[in-house]
């Protein structure tokens, strides 16, 4: 997995590409600050897989924008990758394009 | 407290605390003559005191005695010469008194007095008195009618009716020009001739000339007298207003001073004494009384005085004593601690030597000049220590080379051992083999080995060389090189040992070994195996494990051209086969306790355990058994497992950070085997979940799994095993999909989604396994 995360005030966007494993997971969630984030965007364009683990950290980046008051979006996001996110029913709680 | 004193009394220095001994000692010893002075000195002191202030007091009794006999032997002599006489000579009796008046008075101021009494009739009523009185150098001469006698003088009925001395009580004769207190003596008569008592002689005596005479005493002396009459009244008395009122006896009953009672006794009855009486009304304070008899008279004489007279020298004494044995002490502290640290300073150089000596340096020093006492002896003996130490530590350092000499040797043999033992565990699709090694501080001859004779065979053997130390770790290398070069493929073990067992031979000397070999055919599981006088291995079939029958044969370099026979056994999928050596069973505890194949057996049998934990489980339960027993040999163990898989199975050790060869892994056999997209998506979510599981919860420390697939029945199953913990998906519950984010629980979807993702989830147990079998349909 590999990642760029890009910052602009209070906005940002992480592009992952690859596999968000249970190796890489951790690393996803550590690489923003989400400190007064009022906006998170990934972009999933790039990524055919998304584990458990994965689910786990946008589960938990959900969480902190909750708590700032801000929003998550997932955009970009493969059919077979929005499938996984449908059946653990992340598509109720966020926002996937 | 006590013990705070007692710490800091013995951190004080040696002179201080020999000060300290000898002072309280020279305390004690003043204390005691304190104690003593005053104990002995006091009846002496007393005594002399009493004989000072009974001088004055013999003084008053001989003033008294001779005054008392003047008045006495003047009546007497009227008394003797009226005897000549008649009641009618009456001039002859003013010339008696007049006579008898002039051997009273001393000098012109004193006075005298005496009377005869004439009774006419038998009951003493009626009668004449014949008064004499001298006074200033005037004689004066009357007589008188009396015509009741007891009505004038009441006290006359107290007087004996017989030839007898009697003194009155104290009265104020109202006949002297002053009223002065006078006491009278009476003697009753008779006239020529007659039968009965005729009267009575009285010669009076003026007391304030006797307590004149006593003043004149008293001003000399350390005390006051009293005087007491026979019925005890005070005639003199200190305070001058108990004088011819009181009685000592009331004195006594009213003060509750029984002493003074016995006083008065005394004095009855002729003896002299002394009492104290603790409060005097007359000093306020404790005084002394010495008190003595008028000889031959009922009369007695007391010396009052003060105790503090008394006991006051005795006290000036003590505190002069005390004070200068005080002083005293300090001088003798002072001379002592001089002394003392004179003496001690040689211990204190001492010391400092010692301490040099303690911190390696036996160049310093030893003090000289030392005296020829128990220091000097002290002094010699440090010379002696330090010859001895220096003599002692040559000796240990030998010791210690010698002795580093044999640590090397022990530490290269263990390092030739452990070099020679392989440590990676290969991973293949049909077999795993663990092993493990302790060696013991002083042996190195156990060995274990594991290798490939070609691609379809694995060779492990275990091996306990007898002997120690480098010897043995040499030949152990030799036996396990020798081992290796011949088992080649196609060589039948019992060529393999009976090479090795001549080779070893020819190589001389006395060591041998003892070792079990097995070949393992990958393809079937058949398993050949021949022992060489090792301990026969344990065997993990259907129910768990068992020692194994197996021939023992004879060891290997022991006698040359032996043929060993060789075994074999069908392994069965999961079969385990456990090598050890008698590290293990024959390891012991302080009592000296083996423990046992019981206790072996029963450890290997304890349920869940991964191969490699079976190993650790045994390693660990030894260890307890023998509780801080030195390790008396290497402890060595093995175990093969087989695992009939089929071909392309990927064997992978169970880690996360081998995800990606996993999942590359089952990409390119879901290729291969043209599974259409949608599903292998799905079978690769499926698997990222099963393997990161596996690696994280399966195992304590190492292990395997297994994963391999196949098609059967329009399905594609993938299949993963592993030695780890029990553990079956099917029974976890599906996790709550609803709720807000903050509702959802962060795990436990990874195995809702391999439910999800395929289309069958099976689980089954065996032989300690897990076997997770997955499938979608294509």
């Amino acid at each position: 997995m590999e990642y760029k995360v890009e910052k602009n005030g209070d906005k940002a966007i992480c592009t992952v590409m690859g596999r968000i494993d249970t190796n890489s997971a951790p690393e996803l969630l550590e690489a923003v600050d989400f400190t007064d984030l009022k906006e998170m965007v990934y972009d999933l364009s790039d990524v055919d897989y998304v584990f458990s683990a994965g689910l786990r950290v946008f589960l938990q980046a959900q969480k902190i924008m909750n708590a700032n008051g801000g929003k998550l979006k997932l955009i970009n996001v493969q059919p077979s990758v929005k499938e996984i996110f449908e059946i653990v029913g992340f598509t109720n709680i966020m926002d996937i394009e | 407290m006590f013990t705070a004193v007692r710490n800091w009394y013995r951190r004080q220095p040696l002179t201080f605390k020999l000060s300290v001994s000898i002072s309280i000692c020279v305390f004690i010893g003043v204390v005691w003559l304190w104690i003593f002075l005053t104990e002995h000195s006091r009846p002496i002191i007393r005594s002399h005191m009493e004989g000072l202030a009974r001088r004055p007091l013999q003084d008053v009794v001989k003033n008294l005695e001779a005054t008392g006999w003047e008045t006495e032997s003047a009546a007497f002599t009227i008394k003797n010469t009226l005897k000549e006489l008649s009641s009618t000579d009456v001039e002859m009796m003013r010339h008696l008194l007049h006579s008898a008046m002039q051997t009273l008075i001393h000098d012109e101021s004193d006075a005298a007095h005496a009377w005869v009494y004439v009774f006419e009739n038998e009951d003493v009523t009626t009668g004449k008195m014949y008064s004499a009185t001298m006074n200033d150098g005037n004689f004066q001469f009357k007589s008188t009618k009396i015509t009741d006698f007891y009505k004038l003088y009441p006290w006359f009925k107290a007087v004996p009716k017989e030839e007898a001395v009697f003194w009155s009580e104290p009265y104020i004769a109202e006949s002297f020009d002053e009223k002065s207190p006078v006491i009278t003596c009476l003697i009753p008569f008779k006239f020529v001739g007659s039968e009965k008592f005729d009267g009575l002689v009285a010669v009076s005596m003026d007391l304030n000339v006797l307590r004149k005479d006593i003043a004149k005493i008293e001003k000399n002396s350390i005390g006051r007298f009293w005087v007491i009459s026979p019925q005890g009244r005070f005639i003199i008395h200190p305070d001058v207003n108990l004088q011819n009122i009181t009685t000592i006896q009331e004195i006594a009953e009213k003060n509750k001073l029984p002493q003074l009672m016995k006083a008065y006794e005394d004095i009855q009855n002729q003896r002299d004494g002394s009492i104290e009486i603790p409060v005097s009304t007359v000093y306020d304070s404790a005084v002394m009384v010495l008190y003595a008899p008028i000889p031959d008279s009922k009369w007695g004489v007391g010396f009052v005085c003060s105790k503090k007279q008394f006991v006051g020298p005795l006290r000036d004494l003590q505190v002069k004593i005390v004070s200068f044995m005080l002083l005293w002490l300090a001088g003798l502290l002072f001379i002592l601690h001089l002394i003392f640290r004179r003496s001690t300073k040689p211990l204190y150089d001492l010391s400092k030597v010692a301490i040099q000596y303690g911190e390696g340096n036996f160049e310093a020093t030893l003090p000289e000049n030392m005296p020829n006492d128990e220091i000097g002896a002290m002094n010699d003996a440090f010379h002696k220590m330090r010859d001895n130490l220096l003599q002692h530590i040559e000796l240990v350092k030998k010791a210690a080379g010698e002795k580093q000499r044999a640590k090397s040797e022990l530490e290269i043999a263990q390092k030739i051992q452990q070099s020679a033992l392989p440590v990676e565990f290969p991973f293949h699709e049909s077999f795993e083999v663990y092993a493990y090694m302790t060696a013991a501080k002083k042996v190195g001859g156990d060995f274990y080995d594991f290798f490939y004779t070609d691609d379809n065979h694995v060779a492990v053997v275990i091996a306990d060389v007898s002997g120690k130390g480098i010897p043995a770790a040499l030949y152990m290398m030799n036996a396990k090189a020798l081992i290796r070069s011949t088992a080649k493929s196609g060589v039948s073990l019992t060529e393999v040992f009976g090479k090795v067992n001549n080779e070893l031979c020819r190589g001389g000397g006395n060591l041998f070994v003892t070792a079990f070999m097995a070949v393992l055919d990958l393809r079937n599981g058949e398993l050949h195996y021949v022992n060489a006088g090792h301990n026969p291995p344990c065997y993990h079939g259907k129910d768990g494990y068992k020692m194994m029958e197996v021939k023992r044969n004879i060891v290997l370099g022991g006698i040359e051209n032996i043929v060993f026979s060789e075994e074999k056994l069908q392994m069965q999928e999961g079969d385990r086969m456990f090598l050890y050596t008698d590290g293990v069973n024959e390891a012991q505890n302080k009592a000296g306790e083996f423990y046992g194949n019981e206790r072996m057996l029963e450890m290997l049998n304890r349920p869940l355990q991964s191969p490699y934990d079976v190993l650790l489980t045994i390693r660990n339960d030894v260890a307890e058994f023998a509780a801080g027993a030195e390790q008396s040999d290497d402890l060595t163990m093995l175990e093969l497992v087989y695992c009939a898989l089929p071909k392309g199975a990927l064997t992978i050790k169970a880690e996360v950070r081998f995800i990606d060869k996993v999942l590359a892994y089952v990409e390119d056999d879901m290729a291969k085997n043209n599974i259409p997209a949608k599903q292998q998506s799905r079978i690769m979510v499926a698997t990222e979940e099963i393997f990161s599981n596996i690696a994280q919860y399966a195992y304590h420390s190492h292990g395997l799994v297994r994963i391999y697939s196949y098609i059967d029945d329009g399905s594609y199953h993938l299949c993963f095993t592993d030695n780890g913990v029990a553990y079956n998906p099917q029974e976890r519950k599906t996790p709550d999909l609803t709720g807000s984010a903050e509702q959802r629980d962060i795990g436990g979807l990874g195995i809702y989604l391999v439910k999800e993702m395929t289309d069958n989830v099976e689980y089954k147990r065996d032989k300690e396994r897990n076997i997770l079998d997955i499938s979608v349909k294509i």
